[in-house]
């Protein structure tokens, strides 16, 4: 499975616990960065292609979007294999966490 | 709410940077995002990280899109190897042609010459309208040139040279070189500077200081071997020693050849500078009528050349009277330095430009053609692309990026082939090009060779991606793919035309210098080609006449006793060497001569020697040489032109520099055949031998090879003076020199032509096979209901040889409005020779008959059946 980029990572995050469209995800992830990640429009859709292309997130089509929000709006929703690959992502690092740790570079939180 | 209204208009022109199917996709979702930010967040702030989130994004989308349809055209390419090569050919042809010709033109036209503002430098010449016939790029008398150094006020520096061959003692081996003996201005002038050590100035100029010497690169490294501690070592020349003090950049050579009109010592580049060190007497003593080669200025800022010359004018019309009455009549001219060297060739680059842009031409149209009609064949394809919900641009731009591919594939496999061209052309050795050596594939030739490569992409690739991407899915349909496949063809017959009409024309010009070739080869040059010629250049050693004509007297005796010299003659000048020897001359019965008389001082077995008839009378015998009553030999053309209608055998002429009715008449005795002494394009000139026991060119018929000839004449030379040097060459090879440029020049627009037509020819095989394989159908009905194959045959035929036809006819009427720009290189034919305009639309139309021949053929062997059973 290819490196997810740092973008699509916070994406599949965004979507992890509801659907969420364009603004939405960008929203989401520039309040849990406290703002240091903000993802622009062109960089923001560009990922998102991307993650459609590769069956890791879908489009809703327009019934199953919530009902009362602007109809121009698209939603997103994380598929199966777009959960295992941030599953992956986030497993790969802990590991490296794991390694940090045992090396002293991380110091004990609590 | 309308500043909100803008701000979005804005974001959505904005959107354009990004790739069609992208902004198709997401724009209106982006212009959401945007305008949600736009109510929470600053707006400054929200630009600002716009502008750099585009800055990458949009660049990233495109690099997605264009490394997708490069993997898919690679793919897609490698699975028909059979097109991509021919595309691929037919680009590295054209381009490779252009990009070697262009490097030519670059080096000798468009690089700027080696010399600070070189648009500054003029060649000031000092012609004198009483000597006609007489070139006007002549150097002036010495004096003359101090004259106007110290009176005039037009020029920030001034510069006079002698440009020869001298003896460069290599340890015990005497070599040629050429040497330019300069004043101390004269890098100053140029403003041309060492890239080691100093420049030589007006110190080094001084009489007994002027043992130093300046060398080029190229010297430096035959004869020094590149050594750093060069400067203060020493180099001998004409038995004596220089001090080297100076070592000039690569590219410095000047003079090259060339770059002094009728000036050919037979250099490709000068390798010595020495200080010409003139005595106050040489400065100032007119009697001796000592002149230099060239005299070069540099102009003050914001004087004309035209101001420059009137004001030397005015100086040089108040010096005539330091001379005698007989040599009074010296004027001034001044010459742009840039336009003198570049001037005679320029045209001819230009010529070989058009002529390969033409090449060009019919490559682009050919790739044209072929993508036209891989365009139609890959319809069915496009059709379901767009069914499936591709977009139009997106097709047009994956057919651009595939053809585009291909052109700079076969771009970069055109430089490959420039590069080869190139050291193939420097070694034709064209002749007194100056800076021809130095071509090559420079950054500005890569510039215009990739250029011309996306150029060509896009100009061949453009109309097929359009005929391609508009296919619907609905045509698809209705029509079936094979009739898809069958679109019109008008395009590719229109540009079949069109190279047809290209070749024709490159055809006729190659026609009409070819045939000015052979006129040329087939002049009778007045003497035998397989004449051995020798010269020897003596130094300051031989100072005196005296010594000089006993040198020449010994050395003609002892050629005279080699075994295999059948007959050995002298004389003062040579054929085709631009020698040039004059005199007034006055004939009894017609008058003193307007005009100055080409004359020749010969030994007496100089005519048979050189090959050249006796037409009349008979030859110089021993007595005749310094007889009192003295005798003359002329050519045919003198005889006809001077004793117009009356015999010349017994006739009388005097001639001399000075006061002719001082000279003594000379009789007439032998009438020869006419020389063609200054070019073999220019018919013999009046001429006049005088019997002489000596002379410093030597001339032998052979019973020998030339090698060996030449080795015996060395061998010979050394036991008399071990440090002089033989220029030996057969009259061929002046023949072969002097013609060189235009055989180069033919040479290659025939390249071109065949080129050409190979490539229009291809093409029309290319279109009638396909032709053939589309109307297979067709043809198969014709056969099944009885037309015999012979019909079929000429229905094929005939329609190539129609689209031929149109192409003739266009190509020809261009031809005759173009030729004209050739008639200046064309010699014993008209820019209208009928034998070229009719023999190259003859030879186009067999060989396009021989190309549509193979498919018409296929066109008869389809089987009814089969293709009916198809249906």
């Amino acid at each position: 499975m290819p490196k997810l980029s740092p973008q699509a990572f916070h994406i599949l995050i965004a979507l992890a616990d509801r659907d969420q469209h364009g603004y939405g995800i960008m929203q989401d992830v520039a309040t849990r960065t406290g703002g240091k990640l903000r993802l622009s429009a062109g960089t923001l859709y560009g990922s998102i292609k991307r993650l459609l292309e590769e069956g890791l997130i879908i489009e809703l089509r327009e019934n199953q979007r919530p009902q009362e929000d602007d109809e121009r709006r698209r939603y997103y929703r994380l598929t199966p294999a777009g959960r295992k690959a941030a599953k992956g992502e986030v497993n790969r690092m802990a590991e490296l966490l794991k390694q940090a740790r045992a090396y002293g570079l991380v110091a004990k939180s609590n | 709410m309308d500043w909100l209204q803008s701000q979005t208009r804005l974001f959505r022109a904005m959107l354009y940077c990004f790739p069609a199917e992208f902004r198709h996709e997401y724009g209106a979702e982006m212009e959401q995002v945007f305008e949600d930010r736009l109510r929470t967040e600053p707006r400054l702030r929200l630009w600002l990280d716009t502008l750099t989130d585009f800055a990458f994004s949009a660049p990233k989308e495109h690099w997605d899109i264009l490394r997708a349809d490069v993997k898919h055209g690679v793919r897609v390419l490698a699975a028909m190897p059979g097109f991509s090569s021919i595309v691929l050919l037919v680009t590295a042809l054209g381009i490779g042609a252009t990009a070697s010709i262009f490097s030519l033109v670059n080096a000798v036209l468009l690089r700027s010459l080696p010399y600070g503002h070189p648009e500054k430098l003029v060649y000031i010449w000092s012609p004198n309208p009483n000597f006609k016939g007489v070139p006007d790029e002549l150097g002036p008398i010495v004096p003359d040139f101090y004259d106007w150094q110290r009176l005039s006020h037009s020029f920030s520096a001034m510069t006079l040279f002698e440009h020869r061959a001298v003896n460069v003692m290599i340890v015990s081996d005497a070599k040629r070189a050429a040497a330019a003996f300069v004043t101390g201005n004269f890098f100053r002038t140029l403003e041309a500077w060492p890239a080691i050590g100093r420049a030589l100035d007006a110190n080094d100029d001084q009489p007994g200081h002027e043992h130093v010497a300046v060398i080029s690169y190229a010297f430096w490294h035959s004869q020094f071997a590149g050594a750093s501690d060069v400067i203060g070592r020493y180099v001998r020349v004409n038995r004596q020693d220089y001090a080297v003090v100076g070592v000039m950049p690569q590219d410095f050579g000047y003079p090259f050849e060339g770059d002094i009109p009728y000036h050919r010592p037979g250099f490709k580049q000068t390798d010595i500078w020495l200080p010409a060190g003139y005595t106050i007497k040489q400065k100032t003593d007119r009697s001796d009528m000592a002149s230099g080669d060239a005299v070069i200025g540099r102009l003050n800022n914001a004087v004309s050349a035209s101001a420059a010359q009137a004001e030397l004018a005015a100086i040089e019309k108040r010096l005539q009277p330091l001379y005698p009455e007989m040599w009074r009549g010296w004027t001034v001219l001044v010459r742009l330095l840039v336009q003198t060297i570049i001037g005679p060739v320029e045209k001819m680059l230009w010529l070989l430009l058009g002529a390969v842009g033409i090449v060009l031409l019919i490559a682009v149209s050919n790739v044209a053609g072929l993508l036209l009609a891989r365009a139609t064949a890959r319809a069915h394809e496009m059709g379901i692309r767009t069914a499936l919900g591709a977009e139009r641009a997106r097709i047009v731009r994956q057919l651009l990026t595939e053809s585009l591919l291909l052109s700079c594939l076969g771009g970069s496999l055109g430089v490959g082939l420039a590069y080869l061209l190139v050291h193939f052309f420097t070694s034709l050795n064209p002749g007194s090009i100056p800076r021809f050596d130095s071509a090559q594939l420079d950054s500005r030739v890569l510039f215009v060779a990739a250029s011309l490569s996306v150029g060509l992409g896009l100009a061949a690739g453009v109309a097929p991606a359009l005929i391609a991407s508009r296919t619907s899915l609905n045509n698809l349909l209705r029509r079936g793919s094979s009739r898809v496949a069958g679109g019109s063809n008008r395009g590719r017959f229109a540009l079949i035309v069109l190279e047809v009409a290209l070749s024709v024309v490159l055809l006729t010009g190659a026609g009409l210098l070819i045939r000015s070739f052979l006129k040329l080869e087939a002049v009778d040059p007045g003497f035998s080609t397989a004449t051995l010629t020798l010269k020897v250049d003596l130094d300051q050693q031989y100072s005196t006449e005296e010594s000089q004509t006993n040198f020449y007297r010994a050395f003609l005796a002892k050629l005279q006793e080699l075994p295999g010299f059948a007959c050995v003659g002298a004389s003062t000048g040579i054929p085709l060497t631009n020698s040039e020897s004059v005199t007034f001359a006055e004939v009894k019965g017609f008058g003193a001569i307007s005009e100055v008389v080409e004359n020749r001082a010969v030994t007496l077995d100089y005519r048979k020697a050189l090959g050249t008839p006796l037409l009349r009378g008979r030859d110089f015998v021993p007595g005749d040489v310094n007889s009192k009553s003295g005798v003359v030999i002329v050519s045919a053309k003198f005889a006809q032109t001077y004793f117009h209608g009356r015999d010349a055998l017994g006739g009388q002429i005097r001639v001399g520099i000075r006061d002719l009715s001082k000279a003594g008449w000379q009789t007439v005795v032998g009438v020869v055949g006419d020389i063609r002494h200054n070019s073999l394009e220019q018919a013999g000139k009046p001429l006049i031998f005088y019997p002489w026991d000596a002379g410093d060119n030597f001339v032998v018929r052979l019973n020998i090879p030339v090698r060996q000839a030449v080795n015996e004449a060395r061998s010979a030379l050394r036991s008399l003076d071990p440090a002089l040097t033989l220029q030996a060459a057969t009259m061929e090879d002046l023949i072969n020199a002097s013609t060189a440029r235009r055989r180069f020049q033919t040479s290659l627009l025939t390249g071109f032509a065949l080129v050409a037509v190979v490539l229009a020819l291809a093409g029309l095989h290319g279109l009638m096979s396909y032709t053939v394989k589309q109307r297979t159908a067709e043809i198969g009905v014709r056969l099944a209901i009885g037309s015999p194959r012979r019909r079929v045959l000429s229905l094929i035929l005939g329609q190539g040889l129609r689209l031929t036809g149109y192409g003739l006819l266009i190509g020809l009427g261009f031809a005759f409005a173009v030729t004209r720009l050739v008639s200046g290189w064309l010699f014993g034919v008209e820019a209208t020779d009928p034998v070229t305009f009719v023999a190259v639309p003859l030879l186009v139309l067999l060989v396009a008959a021989c190309a549509c021949l193979i498919p018409a053929w296929s066109a008869t062997k389809i089987d009814p059946v089969q293709t009916l059973r198809q249906e």
